[in-house]
């Protein structure tokens, strides 16, 4: 006991703590994201899950019969949708393609078939299409992909896009956007990024963007060895192609696009082991964020 | 795709860098190398052996002892168990400590009460073959002590690389990556070199073109007096190093040229083969049936190489039984074609029917038949003689090279990093592009198997990648800052996600698909789910079940899409297990006052216990422990900005009602009354006490009502004024009745 007259107060006692729920990390992650985004200026914008077959592909610079389109397993909608999908059905062509028919023939039939989106990229084309450059805009949404699921693998999970579009914007800048916003991410001044060859249609260079912590040399803090190199994002500068589907003219106007897994963040940032955690409901899970 | 090293090293002329730093090299500047396999990994350990003694295990039938001499001064004793070991053989030794391919590691062991110093190897257990007959036998020239992958000639590393699909068109050929790694490394690319074959005066094959449209060139060789037998070494070790089955030597030519050049090639046999060679559709319903067998009904998309009478194979993607080339084939026809890619694609789709040919066809590949026909005419002279004849090229419209401009200052523009005129040109010239300075434009011709090279773009992305992606700096851009227009979904599911959190409730994410739906999936992966959910509350249902082994109260929300036949729409669900309506309600409140929607009430509802309406509309409903909204309702109607009413200096006098009314009576008609009568002084109602009589059929509600002026303290008398303005009311309705005193 100390000398002074004060009572014993058992400060060991538990906290009696007050009720409150958890937000899924999905939406921590999310949220951080377009909060770091939109400081740099980039807008919200938003496209329907259920898609047409030429947002999510043609219009994409993925024609049909393409190989690359074995990019994206695709989950099909059975039936019309043209009734509640802007962008959807019309033209002259029927749903069947013909042989030996046009490109444009057969964006115009694709429009007529619906899909579950792979990836966010068709928000790009409805954006583009709608509003006047230059653009800056982060589209964050549900994609879905036909493929058996395991610890890795989901067959819906979120993306975030993210386009950027002006008289001169280059792959420089695309590199100093990502290399800010992961070190705003991670919170860490010592991320740095590298772009290295890729290849996806709707973009030209195409680049995978990798992420590694810088080494630190002996004098600035503790020395530490660089971390390894992981995949973070796919990018590139978009193709013309892609811009002159939009209406836009690619000599005027150029800029970059990129992709990221929002599910890969939370993983990488939370060190979860299992995606399919993600969609379990289990609040043991959600309740430790 | 498996590439092999040592492949690549015999088109180049300059000894290539070690298998990492080359696929290094690659991964910077083409594509990623994603792993590289030394051919005698795990063989590491493992040398020539003598066998100088055999003798029988004492303890064992099948068992043999063996002393295995390693080196001039070292023998081993080692227990062995196959039936064809004998002394005086040269064979694999596994040294204790070694780790075989298949994992299994090498210890002293006892074996029967003898100490086995080692393992005498099959082809099996050194990863060479899928299943062996006893322990491999070496040749008697073989060196005691030699690593045995020397002996092998497995000095091979195989890099699996994972080939961009814009470079399906040429590099799945080991000498178009040579090409590309001659451009990387500053070396000069070797045309292979093999002898002359022998030309002669033979059949020349008649080819009728029936499907130009599905097949632009079909070129055709007859080679008469070939010796079908076994391929040399060295096509079997470039053959089984990147994975391929070495058949015979015929074979095996079409496919090693398909993995030089990528142009898939195909032999026939030639005296199986009525008349002429026929490319055509095949009928509806015709059948035909693989060289592996395997039996299909063909419609008239399907695209056929046939003769007179029957098919001879799928073009472009599997021969047929027909004019299968095989050990007593003694005349052949040699086929290198293009055929229309997305044909291809889709009968190989259709069919199920992907092989190494269908690949590259449906990737599209180069008119480079001619220059793959010589090849392999080279190939078969050398590993089974021939007479070869004339090729026959029905090739109508050629080839015409790619030419595009390019405007030097484009790339620095793109790029962001100044990239001078010299160097981009040079940098063509390195990849074998024809580059010439017209004006103020470089006039660029692709190398002709260089078939995704279409626009500038591609250009500026083989200077980019060339230059090194990984030196392109960090530059912000230059842009003016203007914060981004609000997003009032994002702003709200924030909004509306915090207020949950707040209430205790956390958020959940749940699937998309659902049992029953009016949205259905043509191929769902869980046929008992083929249809998008139409709503989210069954989900969060679903949620409770799967977490109440752990948790005794539940809460939990979920924002997402949900879909029916007039669109998908943004929903929200929160569920409180267990619960009961009026803290449901209370929840639902809480959220639609601090989203700022204020005019809402609740009214009955058919199979929930109310739909929530604001003005004439309904944006959901609530139940005993859940509830349903439309999110985009409710972002419509919300009012972010809230209103400030200026704090009262004066104190608030509260004055207290009860009445009994009949059950049925609702508490909005009382609490309607009682505001309408109440005066603008009135500043809260509030319901502190219900309960039934059920045996009066009524019950008694009590409430507090709150009086308070912006001007001035009320007095007793004014606050008892008020209130009887608000009892005469009440009394007014004859079933109700005020309770005095």
């Amino acid at each position: 006991m100390t000398k002074e007259s004060k009572k014993f107060f058992d400060v060991t006692i538990p906290g009696k703590k007050p009720e409150r729920g958890h937000l899924h990390p999905l939406t921590i992650v999310q949220r951080r994201a377009i909060d770091i985004f939109g400081s740099m200026g980039f807008e919200v914008a938003e496209g329907p899950e259920a898609e047409t077959e030429y947002y999510n592909f043609d219009a994409l610079n993925i024609p049909k019969d393409h190989p690359a389109r074995d990019m994206w397993d695709t989950f099909w909608i059975k039936g019309d949708l043209s009734h509640v999908l802007s962008g959807a059905g019309g033209g002259e062509a029927s749903g069947v393609v013909e042989r030996g028919e046009t490109a444009a023939r057969r964006a115009v039939a694709d429009k007529k078939r619906f899909l579950l989106r792979t990836h966010t990229s068709p928000v790009q084309i409805r954006y583009m299409k709608e509003h006047q450059p230059p653009f800056r805009i982060v589209a964050p949404g549900k994609v879905f992909r036909y493929e058996a699921t395991d610890a890795t693998h989901e067959v819906q999970f979120y993306q975030l896009e993210g386009l950027m579009i002006g008289k001169k914007i280059s792959l420089a800048n695309l590199k100093g956007v990502m290399e800010t916003f992961f070190q705003s991410f991670f919170n860490s001044k010592d991320i740095e990024v590298r772009l290295r060859p890729s290849y996806f249609p709707f973009v030209e260079p195409g680049v995978e963007v990798d992420m590694r912590r810088k080494p630190r040399r002996q004098g600035v803090g503790e020395p530490t060895e660089a971390s390894a190199w992981i995949e973070i994002a796919g990018a590139g500068m978009v193709h013309p192609k892609v811009l002159e589907e939009v209406g836009l003219d690619p000599k005027e106007y150029q800029g970059f696009a990129f992709g990221m897994g929002i599910d890969r963040l939370a993983i990488i940032k939370y060190k979860i082991g299992d995606v399919r955690l993600f969609h379990s409901g289990d609040l043991r899970f959600i309740n430790q964020f | 795709m498996k590439v092999s090293y040592n492949w690549l090293q015999d088109y180049l002329d300059k000894k290539l860098p070690s298998p990492e730093k080359l696929a290094e090299v690659l991964t910077m500047h083409s594509f990623e190398v994603e792993d590289v396999v030394p051919q005698g990994k795990g063989l590491e350990m493992v040398v020539v052996g003598e066998v100088t003694e055999k003798k029988k295990h004492p303890n064992a039938d099948k068992l043999s002892l063996v002393k295995i001499k390693i080196a001039q001064n070292k023998t081993l004793n080692i227990v062995c168990g196959a039936p064809n070991i004998e002394a005086g053989q040269k064979v694999p030794v596994a040294l204790i400590g070694a780790e075989l391919p298949n994992g299994m590691k090498i210890e002293k062991r006892e074996v029967r009460g003898e100490v086995s110093h080692g393992m005498v190897c099959s082809g099996a257990e050194l990863g060479l073959e899928k299943q062996s007959q006893g322990i491999m036998v070496l040749d008697k020239k073989a060196k005691i002590g030699t690593p045995i992958a020397k002996v092998l000639g497995l000095t091979d590393s195989i890099l699996d690389i994972s080939i961009l699909p814009n470079r399906n068109h040429d590099c799945l050929g080991h000498f178009w990556i040579a090409k590309e790694v001659a451009a990387l490394l500053n070396c000069k690319i070797k045309e292979p070199k093999v002898k002359k074959y022998k030309i002669g005066k033979v059949k020349k094959v008649t080819v009728e073109n029936k499907a130009k449209d599905l097949c632009p060139r079909y070129m055709a060789r007859y080679v008469a007096g070939v010796n079908a037998g076994s391929s040399p070494e060295w096509v079997k070790n470039r053959l089984e190093s990147v994975g391929q089955r070495s058949i015979s030597n015929l074979v095996d030519a079409t496919n090693f040229v398909m993995l030089e050049l990528n142009q898939p090639m195909h032999a026939f046999d030639a005296d199986k083969i009525s008349g002429k060679i026929i490319i055509r559709r095949a009928k509806k319903g015709e059948r035909f049936v693989t060289l592996d067998n395997q039996s299909f009904e063909l419609d008239e998309d399907v695209l056929l190489i046939a003769d007179d009478k029957d098919a001879l194979a799928i073009a472009g993607i599997k021969g047929g039984k027909k004019a299968e080339v095989d050990a007593s084939t003694k005349n052949i026809i040699l086929e290198a074609a293009n055929f229309d890619q997305s044909n291809i694609r889709r009968t190989s789709q259709k069919l199920g029917l992907k092989t190494d040919s269908s690949l590259r066809y449906e990737n599209g590949i180069a008119h480079m038949a001619d220059l793959a026909m010589e090849r392999v005419s080279e190939i078969i002279s050398e590993s089974a003689g021939g007479v070869f004849g004339d090729k026959t090229d029905v090739y109508p419209k050629k080839q015409k090279p790619v030419v595009l401009g390019l405007l030097p200052q484009d790339v620095s523009k793109f790029l962001g990093v100044e990239v001078k005129e010299k160097e981009i040109a040079d940098t063509l010239k390195k990849l074998g592009f024809g580059v010439k300075k017209m004006g103020k434009i470089l006039k660029v011709v692709a190398p002709m198997e260089r078939i995704d090279i279409e626009t500038e773009a591609d250009l500026i992305e083989e200077v980019a990648r060339m230059y090194g992606l990984y030196k392109i700096p960090s530059i912000l851009p230059e842009e003016i800052i203007i914060p981004p227009k609000r997003n009032d979904n994002v702003f709200f599911a924030n909004l509306v996600k915090d207020i949950l959190v707040g209430a205790g409730f956390s958020e959940v994410y749940n699937y998309s698909f659902a049992q029953s739906g009016e949205v259905e999936l043509a191929n769902p992966i869980d046929k008992s789910k083929k249809f998008l959910k139409t709503n989210l509350i069954e989900g969060l249902r679903e949620n409770v079940k799967t977490n109440s082994a752990h948790f005794k109260k539940i809460k939990i929300f979920e924002i997402g899409k949900i879909y029916s036949q007039s669109g998908e729409n943004i929903s929200l669900a929160g569920l409180m297990h267990p619960g009961e309506f009026a803290e449901t309600k209370g929840v639902l409140e809480t959220l639609l006052e601090k989203v700022g929607i204020e005019e809402y009430y609740f009214n009955d509802h058919p199979d929930k216990i109310a739909e929530i309406r604001v003005g004439n509309t309904s944006i959901g409903y609530i139940d005993h422990n859940s509830f349903e909204v439309s999110f985009e309702e409710l972002v419509r109607l919300a009012e972010e900005e809230v209103e400030f009413f200026p704090i009262s200096k004066y104190p608030a006098v509260k004055r207290d009602v009860a009445l009994y009314v009949p059950i049925d009576t609702r508490i909005t008609e009382v609490e309607d009354v009682i505001q309408n009568s109440g005066g603008p002084l009135l500043s809260d109602v509030d319901l502190f006490d219900i309960y039934e009589e059920s045996e009066d059929n009524r019950k008694s509600l009590a409430f507090h009502l709150i009086f308070q002026s912006h001007d001035k303290t009320l007095t007793d008398i004014e606050a008892g004024e008020l209130l009887g303005n608000v009892i005469k009311a009440l009394e007014s309705n004859a079933n109700w009745e005020v309770r005095k005193g």
